[in-house]
Parts: structure tokens; sequence; C-alpha cells
């Protein structure tokens, strides 16, 4: 393609974006000229430069649109919702001429004459009076918004009132003329004339006459001028030229093609590894010049990997930008008052991730608006503002790019969801009532399920949460939703700063290695033959995976990828849990390597439909590994996962598992017990460990500052008595005893105990319905009655340990 | 007017194919594949070759040559394609031979019917044949799991 073409609808394109923007805040700020004259000049710019390239059509529309412009900014209009509907449209249409011309050089076939004759039609509501008393027309009389300034800038008043006699004499097409050249005189006295004043001690007014002279007609340049007025010394002016110039290219930014980027960026990938090799054999070596030379090799090749990767990060705000006008147009449709919040915008993130999160953002903001934000009429009966509130937050945390999308709608009623989800025979009846609050939240996520009453054009078409999970596990990252009735929903994205590398588990099986992205990992497990026969069960033929009362679908690698090669059969049987839109299965393998960062690089088309592979890796050691498609290994076994999944595990249920009980005293003596897959440890402390932290009560613990929380505090007290000490053994009082609790995979949380009795492995059958708030249920246990806490719902009890306890929830449940 | 050619040679089973050196990136000693399970025999995997990954045709598979027994360990050949490097195997790497183009001819319908679909010409050396392959057309192959639904066209062509 021409190259001017390119860089026209290059520069175009970035220029429509923000116009987007511009028209959305001018709505709310309608007489803010300053805007209108950037849209203005960005409409000018394309109108001239397609006349220029011949686009006419594109031409006659921005022509059209470019009047009503200068109509509004001129102030003799007034932006109307209707003005602002037919200006975006002609935004989406100049786009879409642009999308015609960049795919085949030509502007195609569309037809903008019923939009342009709009654009017309609507400069006639052009005021009959204008603001300005006088009464006269546009071209005669200085603009009255330019009289109005008139009074804040002395100087480019009187320029003005020295052109109006020129101004007269003009057509209105180029009425523009002036305001151009008062732009152009804006900027000026930030470059040179800015710098003399600020450098040299010459007087801004004494500038803008030296302007002004150039403006009537002086050739000579601003310095020279300046020089012959004696206001300053030719040295002088040449000295801060020259530095001038050299800051201007201090700024300077060029343009670089993404492509041109992309390759160097694995060209990179490649020196990385190639080092890591070098420094393998360096190591190996005793030359002392070739080690010293690898060691600075290895520096100069991670400062240019740090720095080509940084080549790559983009704000967020180019994301953002894009939302307002979403916010606007989505919000009109449905007739709701909304009103955008973002903060962030100037997190970074890796190119091709933010166009990747570019869709599910959308997706989850519309669907915001859509579902969640009331009209005002319920908001009003619900005692909220009118207008709807979404924010948008991005932030940086624990080395990945956080989005918070929150809005303060009604909510998600978990039951409807799972109502839903039971009817469209997504879940049974008997899982469903199994679940926890979050987890029937969590539903939204699954594939076919949209909760809309009606389908509306803007979201509730039964695709919808799946794909925006979808795309997120795709990258790399992870998605959660949290809702409170009445109060609003929270999506929250988490996704790694760069896709260059990953970290992945290898794994071995018949002599080939593989690779699991580790954000795929649930988690390795190593079998005895006594524990694999207990474990592992065939239902119908299909191998399943009894794990923490659930049953996984089992794989083996090298049945699925028909492997050769013998196994390295050692008696333990090896699975990894991987998990993938919402789905765990487990993965049998014959050995687990390590986890090393890789360079993910595309397979060959040919082996596309094979199906199973995200691509292949070099390894450290030079070997190459296959990457493997978790998401396409699951899909392979949902064969099993959805209906049958519910009957099997309920055939699990009948079979009484047995669990595993951590079973503590309460301080009345009473029979308390926790699932013991969330305990981390058990520990004693001394009570001076315990520090107070805000309202929290910590504790130092290997390295981690962790709250302790006394169990029981959390229990609703049967006795109306208060809990003395007088119960306690003097014993119990100098060492207290404490659970940790894991929460999530990053946090844990400690609870302090009265008593630790032991572990018992129980079948839970039968639980009898619970007495007080935080237990799931009584049963017998070694002849005691025993109520088995809800460690969720209790940990939930805590308004200062809400949050945990919400990363505990989401735990649970993808446990 | 003779216009000359040269060729990079090779050795599949003892017949001798060319590849214009243009299109000839390098030749390598046998790299260790890895293999890329559930492919097929055309295509059994790819090789690390300095941190670039290479998809690997067997060339005596595409070609529906017959497997040889050759006890020697097979060579590889990288070429230059309109979709990147490819790695060929072949049995044995010749020299480069100085063509002149007017020995040029038509491959012969006696040529087996894999040979035939990706040959360009059939040069009648003074020892040999030289069989020129075309690699744009090596490397179209069926997608995985479609072979069979080809080899129906193919018959049907």
């Amino acid at each position: 393609m021409d190259d001017l073409i390119k860089d026209f609808i290059q520069e175009s394109t970035e220029n429509l974006d923000r116009l987007d923007q511009d028209f959305v805040k001018l709505e709310h700020d309608p007489g803010n000229r300053e805007l209108l004259k950037s849209i203005f000049r960005t409409i000018h710019t394309i109108k001239g430069t397609c006349g220029f390239l011949g686009f006419t059509k594109l031409e006659a529309l921005t022509h059209a649109g470019e009047s009503l412009l200068s109509l509004l900014r001129d102030g003799e209009m007034e932006l109307t919702s209707e003005c602002a509907d037919a200006l975006l449209e002609m935004v989406d249409a100049v786009r879409g001429y642009l999308q015609q011309i960049e795919t085949t050089e030509n502007e195609g076939n569309a037809d903008s004459r019923g939009l342009i004759a709009r654009l017309k039609e609507l400069q006639k509501n052009k005021k009959a009076n204008p603001q300005n008393p006088s009464g006269s027309n546009t071209a005669g009389a200085p603009d009255p918004p330019l009289a109005a300034e008139e009074k804040k800038e002395p100087a480019a008043a009187l320029k003005e009132v020295a052109k109006a006699p020129e101004t007269t004499t003009e057509t209105q097409g180029k009425s523009e003329e002036p305001k151009l050249k008062k732009m152009k005189q804006e900027l000026l006295p930030k470059r040179l004339g800015g710098a003399l004043v600020r450098k040299a001690g010459v007087k801004p007014d004494d500038v803008l006459h030296a302007l002004e002279m150039q403006e009537r007609g002086d050739s000579r340049r601003l310095g020279e001028i300046l020089v012959s007025l004696g206001l300053v010394s030719k040295q002088q002016v040449e000295e801060i030229a020259r530095q001038n110039q050299s800051e201007e290219g201090k700024e300077a930014t060029i343009r670089v093609d993404v492509n041109l980027l992309e390759k160097q960026m694995n060209l990179v990938s490649e020196l990385v590894l190639l080092r890591n090799r070098l420094l393998q054999l360096a190591s190996e070596s005793n030359e002392r010049n070739l080690n010293t030379t690898v060691h600075g090799l290895n520096y100069v090749t991670s400062e240019l990997r740090k720095n080509v990767m940084k080549t790559r990060m983009q704000p967020v705000s180019q994301l953002f930008d894009k939302l307002p006008r979403i916010v606007r147009d989505v919000s009109k449709d449905m007739g709701k008052k909304v009103r955008l919040e973002t903060q962030g915008g100037d997190t970074e993130l890796d190119k091709s991730l933010l166009e990747a999160i570019k869709d599910p953002v959308t997706h989850i903001l519309r669907n915001s608006i859509d579902h969640g934000i009331e009209n005002p009429e319920k908001r009003r009966s619900a005692e909220k503002p009118e207008e709807g509130t979404v924010r948008v937050r991005a932030f940086h945390e624990g080395g990945n790019f956080h989005l918070e999308i929150a809005d303060d709608g009604a909510g998600i009623d978990a039951e409807r969801v799972t109502q839903k989800a039971i009817d469209k025979g997504l879940i049974t009846t008997a899982s469903a009532d199994r679940m926890t609050e979050s987890e029937k939240l969590n539903l939204i996520f699954l594939p076919g399920l949209s909760t809309a009453e009606k389908v509306t054009n803007v979201s509730g078409r039964g695709v919808g949460m799946d794909v925006v999970k979808t795309n997120i596990e795709r990258i790399g990252g992870r998605s959660k939703l949290e809702s409170v009735r009445t109060r609003g929903t929270t999506v929250s994205l988490e996704i790694p700063l760069t896709l260059a590398t990953i970290p992945a588990l290898t794994v071995v099986s018949g002599h080939s290695v593989f690779a699991i992205p580790q954000a795929a990992l649930v988690e390795m497990i190593a079998l005895d033959s006594e524990n694999s026969e207990k474990y592992i069960q065939s239902i119908d033929g299909v191998s399943v995976f009894r794990f923490r009362g659930t049953v996984l679908p089992l794989m083996s690698l090298r049945e699925e990828l028909k492997l050769s090669g013998a196994a390295t059969d050692d008696g333990i049987v090896k699975l990894v849990i991987v998990r993938t839109e919402g789905r765990q299965i487990a993965l049998r393998v014959e050995a687990i390597r390590n986890t090393e960062e890789i360079v993910i690089k595309p397979l060959d088309k040919r082996f596309k439909s094979i199906a199973l592979y995200a691509g292949a890796a070099v390894l450290g050691d030079g070997r190459v590994a296959l990457i493997l498609d978790i998401a396409a290994f699951v899909r392979r076994a949902g064969v099993i996962t959805s209906k049958e999944l519910g009957t099997t595990s309920e055939e699990g249920q009948k079979a009484k598992e047995k669990a595993s009980l951590l079973m503590l005293r309460g301080s009345d003596g009473e029979r308390l017990a926790v699932p013991l897959e969330y305990v981390q440890r058990l520990e004693e402390f001394a009570p001076s460990a315990k520090e107070p932290m805000g309202d929290l009560t910590v504790l130092q613990y290997r390295g981690e500052i962790l709250p302790i929380v006394h169990l029981e505090s959390l229990l609703d007290e049967r006795r109306h008595a208060r809990r003395t000490e007088e119960g306690r053994s003097p014993q119990e009082q100098d060492k207290l005893s404490a659970i940790v609790v894991r929460l999530g995979e990053s946090s844990n949380i400690i609870l302090e105990v009265h008593g630790i009795l032991g572990i018992a492995k129980v079948e839970i059958d039968k639980l009898t319905p619970p007495t007080r708030a935080g237990v799931r249920g009584s049963l017998v246990i070694q002849e005691r009655v025993t109520e088995l806490l809800d460690l969720p719902a209790l940990l939930a009890k805590s308004p200062s340990l809400e949050e945990r306890a919400k990363a505990l929830i989401g735990a649970g449940n993808e446990r | 007017m003779a216009a000359n050619q040269r060729y990079a040679t090779f050795f599949l089973n003892g017949i001798c194919f060319g590849v214009a050196i243009e299109g000839v990136q390098e030749v390598l000693e046998y790299h260790e594949i890895t293999p890329v399970p559930l492919s097929s025999a055309v295509l059994p995997g790819i090789i690390n070759l300095r941190g670039q990954i290479l998809t690997t045709i067997d060339l005596k598979a595409r070609l529906e040559l017959t497997a040889s027994e050759s006890s020697e360990r097979p060579m590889m050949m990288v070429v230059r394609t309109s979709e990147g490097p490819m790695n060929l195997v072949v049995d044995k790497i010749g020299s480069v031979l100085d063509v002149d183009t007017d020995l040029f001819e038509k491959p012969t319908e006696t040529l087996k019917p894999g040979v035939r679909a990706v040959t360009s010409h059939v040069c009648k050396l003074e020892k040999q044949l030289l069989l020129v392959l075309d690699t744009e057309k090596v490397i179209q192959l069926p997608e995985i799991g479609d072979e069979r639904k080809t080899t129906l066209e193919e018959v049907a062509r």
C-alpha cells in the first residue's frame, strides 16, 4: 500500500479513537471550546487529506461533519444529544471507510448519503440569533467566543481586531483560517518563544508582538525580529534555539511497526535461551576470559530483554479511552444513567495482552450497564442516586496486572443463576444443593448460561461470561466475580504482565517432554499402588480420580497421545491436576521434571488439526517440549464432566466417601471439626506473639504477617454466659494452639483454637442440620456429637476478615 | 540461450534430487527430532535449530517412497519457503551441480505419482538423472487427519 495512505489511516484511526472520548466529554460539558476545537481539527485534517488522496465519499462525509462542527464550535448551535448521535455516527462511518481503505485501498460501496443529509439537516437548527447580540452573520464580525477571550488575552485580542477587516472579505469556507493561524500561534510560544521567555527574560508580550508582526507579513524569523527590536542578543537566540532543538530531540518519538517489535521480541527471547545455554557451558569450563565475557553477555542480554519488553508495554488508558463511548451508547440504549470512573490509566500492560483484554472488558462493561445498573426509577425507589456508577480500576499487584470493573447496581441473584443452570441442564439439583453462594454466583461463567430476562441487543445472547473467562484464561489470566444483592457486582481480572515468557511445568511421558502452563496448574499428586487403587476408578470404561470429595476425569498422556516407548514405571502414579474454563481434570504423566520459564513458539499450522498443543518451546537444556493445550484436554474430557459428573459424584456419596477432619475441642468441651483440606499446619504460639494491627490481631509467621482470630469469637455463643479464662488449663495459657488455614494460593490466616484433638477419617453420610451459623451440620464421630464447621461462612462473619474469607471461598470453589 | 542453474543435490533411496541453491538455507547433520504425537509419518516432528523451531518433513514419506533400510544416519536440509524455513530429512547429501537449463525436461509419466507431483523438471546428466524438486509443492501437505480424504481425491483425479 502507498505509504501516504498507510500513514493517513494510522494517524486518522488514532485521532478517531480520541474523538470518541472527546464527544462523550463534550456531552457533559457542551460549552467546552477546547474540545470542540480539537474535534474540529481532527475532522478537518481527515477531510483535507482524503481530498488530497482522492477519497471523495469520505471527503463529502467529513465535510458535512466539519460544517456542523464549525457551527458548534462558534457557538451558533448547541450540542444536542441528537447532534452528538449524528456526529458519533459520522465517526463510526469514517472508521468504516478507513477500514475499507486499509483492506481494499478504495472506499468501497458504503453509502453515507443518509447520514450526510442528516448532518446537513442538523445545521439548520442553528440559532436564529447567536450569542452575539448584533445578530450579524458568521463571517462578518469576530466570533463571540473569541470576544470572550479578549478579556483574558489582550495581545491575542489585538491580533483578532487587526485581522477583522481581512476576515470580512473572506468567504465562509475560509473563515477558519484566522483561527487556525491563531492556533498555530498558541503553539509557537511553547517553542522558541517560550524558551526565550523562560531563559532570556524576554517579556511574553514582546514575543506575542513579534508573532503578530510575522502574522502581518513579516517574513523574518521570530528570533530575528526580537533581535532587531533589541530585546535579546543574537547570541542568546542562537544558543537557546540550539538547546531547544536538542530538548525537542529528547522528547522525540518514532513510530515503529508492531511486527518489527514482535520480531525483535522473538529474537531477544532466542538470545535469552542462547545465553542460558552459554552460561551452562561456560560454567563447565575453566577459561577465565570466557567466563567474564559470558557474564558480560549475560548482563547485556538481561538489560536488552527488559528494554525490549518495555517497548511493548502500553498504558491501559488506551483501553480506558474507548470506554466512555461504550458507556454512553449502552446506557442511552437502555435508558439508564451511568457514570464511568476510571482509575490507574497509566498502568502498563504488554500490547498484545492489552489487545486481548479489550473484548472481555467491553463485554463486562456492557453487562454491568445492561444487567447490573438499574433504571433510574428502580434506583430511586431503592434509595440510590439515579445515576449509577461503574468503576474501572487498573493496578499492578504481585507481579500481575489487575483490572476491576465494579458497578453499584442490583447485584446478581445467585438463586436465579442456579435455577437457570438447572433449567438448562448444566447442573443437577442435587449438586446445586451442595453449592455455596459464591459457587452459585460463579455458575455465570458456564457456557450457555445467560440470565437476562429479555434478550437485548447489548448482551444476553447466551454467549457471555463464559467467553470472557475463556479469553482471559487463554492469556494465562484469571477472572473472578463477586456480587452483593442490591449493592453491586465486581468482576476482577488478573493478567500476567507479559506473554513473552511463561512459567511452565515440564513433565515426561514416553520419552517426550511436555510443558504445562503454570496458570492451568492446580496440584501435583503422587499415589502409591495402594492409594491409586483406592482413588482411581473406572466408571463405564472412563477413568476417574477421586479428589477431595469430587470426581475428576482422568486422562493419561500416554494414551491420549498414543505415545510409544517404555513407560518409566516405578509403581507410583503421578497426576497433574489442571484447571481451565472452570473445570478440572487429572492428567497422568510418567515423570515430573521441573518448572521453568519458557518462550512459547507457535507450531506449524500443519499440526493444528491435532488440536492438543498450544505451541512448542526450547527448554534450558536445548530439548524441545510441546506445550499442552490444557483447554483442549479438558474439552476432550468434557464427555463426563457436565451431567455425568453429577451422577458419578452422587454415586461417590452413596459409597460413603471418607473425609479427613481435624478434630478440635471447644472451650465447653464440645467437639468441633474442620475439613483437613483447609488446614495447612498446626502450630503453637506464645500469647505474646500476637500483635495488634489496625482492627486486626496479627502474628508474624514464617516471614509473613498473618491475621489471627479466635475460632470461638467467630462462633455464635450457645450459652449466654461469657466464656471465662477459668476453662483453660494453665498449660494452655502460656501456649496457644492454632491452625494455619490455607486461603487461596498465597495468603493464610491463623485460627486460634481451644485445643486440637487429632485427625479423624469419617464417612460423612448424613449431617444433622446446623443449630448455629458457620456450621455445616452435626455428626457423630468417635461416639461424640461433633459440629462440622463451614470455614468460609465462618470467616465471612468477621468483617475485617471478609476480604480474606472471600479469597477462601474462591479457593474452596475451585478445589 | 543456455543458462546455468546451480542445484544442491541429495539422495533418497539412491535417486538424485536437486533443489535450487538459492532455496537452500543450510545442510545439517541429523538433529534429534522431537516427535509431535498424533502427527503423520510425513511430519514426524520438530527440531531445535539454534533456538528456532523447525517443522520437519520426512521427504521419503512425502514422496511416497519406501522407507529404506539404510543403516547410515540420515541428513537434513533446511530449505527456504514462503512459509519460512522447513527441515527436510534426506538419506545423503550430494554435491552442488551446475546444470544447463537446456537439459531440462518435463517430468515423465513413468515417475511415481508421489514424486511427480512435486518434481518441476528432470535433467538427464551424464551419469544420472536429476529430479528437480519444487519446494513450495513439497510443503503443501494435506492437514493431518485429512489424509484419507486427500488420497481419495487424488485417486479420483
